[in-house]
């Protein structure tokens, strides 16, 4: 049973194809990747899913009902979280308000509640202060909790949007490269921290990542996209294996 | 004591103008080059209710703040999702267009001589207590789900929606407020002036304001108290060296704007720890 899906959704700017009628599988308590060289489409295929563009055709389905022409901030409060590949956090709020921010649009109290201090603002503030601070302990930001998010070390600014994401209780998790720029010893700690999120929170994870030791160790599932076209999909060892993926990968490298 | 108590009584209603700016550009990241407009609505709606009605104040006041929200709505609802710079321009163009209403109503508003004969209902004690209110009102909002959501926004649009945050509603309600907060402090201003003519509300009323707050540190909102504090009751200060004020005035704006880019306070708040330190630290070079 697939929690999230796209049919054959498509994308271009200019008259050309970023993505050209890609369908992807994410099923429950799933970790699926998406790889491919540079400017393949895999934001682009991101920012379908979350709504930031609206495809030329092609849907985009969650938990079987079609999100296709939903808002980006109604998938958000459905359940659809995501990070950027460029790191953007809220400078001018602290790394806890950072995390408070993203639990403010399910907050219920109203406008006179929030001016004159009701009961019902302080106890729901209170709660969200209290998860923000579980939150930040499990991620590993508890000491920086006051900090700005600009003055944080690269790492940790991006265990931060994980954190973020996470705050709005997501059931579907979107990765964009959360590995680049870690150094080694940072990898195999985000490695861990993946997997204890995943099942502490019983998400479902799609990870866009270059680092191939990630990629392969925890990915069930690959889709190589090239080109804006799907190129191949399978398991870890099947991808490595396959001789079109190597080739692209290849062309890559004697481009540069 | 006449002379102070008004200096602090128009200084109050300053800041309850600046607060508004501080909602709307401080928070939220929007210009509103209108404000003032919103405060030419509240003092004539409340003056005509008052004058030709016979409403009492209390009533007024309330129907003041509703029309202010109203017309907020009015040029809100089709702007908000505009890009910020044109909502600049479209609340500038919206002020420009109320005053020039002001003017040509003269059957209703008395047109460019303005409108006489308000009695004299605010003093000091309801413009400072509503000053203060304002300022309470300001701070929860600051620290509330709506001020972090503001700042996230101002911050990173596109961040900010893929947290669930509905970018446009919430930038219509903290203008909705700040509309509201204005429509208010007109009300004051007309009823302690008594008199109050279409030419007070125009751009430059809202230019000073927006200059207050970025003064003070655009983020801080005892940032935008402290200058409203300074730069409302200045000129009055400077009265003595009349040709001098305004350029006293530009020259202090100039020199913080150059040596705090990010103005007086930036993004800190003033804390009552703060100002024991001061005094502290006072006290010992003495
Ligand atoms: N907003 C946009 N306007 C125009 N072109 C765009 C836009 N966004 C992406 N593109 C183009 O679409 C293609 C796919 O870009 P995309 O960012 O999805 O690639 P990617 O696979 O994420 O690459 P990378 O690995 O470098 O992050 C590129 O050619 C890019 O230039
Ligand atoms: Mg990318």
């Amino acid at each position: 049973m697939s929690i999230l899906k796209t049919e054959n959704i498509a994308k271009h700017f200019g008259g050309i194809y970023a993505i050209k009628d890609i369908s992807i599988e994410l099923g429950r308590n799933d970790l699926v990747s998406i790889i491919g060289p540079n400017g393949a489409g895999k934001t682009t295929l991101f920012n379908l899913i979350s709504g930031v563009y609206k495809p030329e055709h092609g849907k985009v389905i969650f938990q079987d009902s079609d999100i296709t022409t939903q808002p980006p901030h109604m998938r958000s409060r459905g359940g659809i979280s995501r990070t950027f590949q460029n790191i953007r956090l809220f400078e001018g709020l602290s790394v806890k308000e950072n995390i408070l921010a993203a639990m403010d649009p399910r907050s219920k109290y109203n406008l006179f509640d929030a001016f004159f201090l009701t009961p019902a603002r302080m106890k729901q503030d209170k709660e969200n202060v209290e998860k923000a601070h579980e939150l930040l302990d499990i991620i590993g930001l508890w000491n920086e909790r006051d900090k700005q998010p600009g003055n944080l070390p690269y790492g940790l600014q991006r265990k931060l949007e994980i954190a973020r994401a996470l705050a709005s209780e997501p059931a579907v998790l979107l990765l964009d490269e959360p590995a680049a720029g870690l150094n080694p010893s940072e990898v195999r700690d985000f490695i861990d921290l993946i997997h204890k999120i995943k099942e502490d929170f019983g998400l479902s994870i799609l990870l866009i990542e270059h680092r191939m030791q990630v990629v392969m160790e925890m990915s069930r599932w690959i889709y190589v996209i090239n080109f804006g076209e799907l190129l191949a999909q399978g398991k870890p060892d099947e991808i490595q294996k396959n001789p079109e993926v190597i080739k692209a990968y290849i062309g890559e490298e004697e481009a540069c | 004591m006449g002379l102070l108590f008004s200096v602090l009584t128009f200084t109050s209603i300053t800041i309850i103008g600046v607060i508004s700016i501080f909602i709307i550009t401080g928070l939220t990241g929007l210009f509103s080059l209108g404000q003032a407009s919103f405060m030419a609505i509240g003092a004539y709606t409340s003056g005509l209710l008052v004058t030709k009605l016979g409403m009492p104040f209390p009533l007024a006041i309330i129907i003041s703040v509703a029309m202010g929200v109203l017309f907020g709505l009015i040029v809100g609802l089709p702007t908000i999702r505009l890009r910020r710079d044109y909502i600049a321009l479209v609340t500038f163009g919206f002020g420009e267009a109320i005053i020039a209403v002001l003017n040509n109503m003269t059957s209703v508003t008395g047109g460019a001589t303005g409108m006489a004969g308000l009695p004299q209902y605010t003093n000091l004690a309801l413009a400072g207590g509503s000053a203060v209110v304002c300022i309470f009102m300001a701070r929860n909002f600051k620290y509330s789900r709506f001020g972090r959501q503001c700042l996230a926004l101002k911050t990173d649009e596109l961040a900010a929606k893929s947290i669930g945050i509905n970018v446009t509603r919430l930038k219509l309600t903290a203008f909705l407020v700040s509309a509201g907060m204005t429509a208010y402090a007109g009300v004051l201003f007309g009823f302690y002036t008594t008199y109050v003519d279409p030419g007070i509300f125009n751009w430059t009323k809202s230019a000073e304001w927006i200059i207050m707050v970025f003064f003070g540190g655009i983020g801080s909102l005892t940032g935008a108290i402290v200058s409203a504090l300074i730069l409302g009751t200045l000129p009055e200060i400077l009265r003595f060296a009349s040709e001098w004020r305004i350029v006293i005035y530009s020259v202090t704006v100039l020199i913080i704007i150059n040596y705090r880019p990010k103005g007086l306070l930036g993004e800190r708040e003033l804390k009552l720890a703060d100002i024991k330190k001061l005094f502290s630290s006072w006290r010992k070079a003495l």
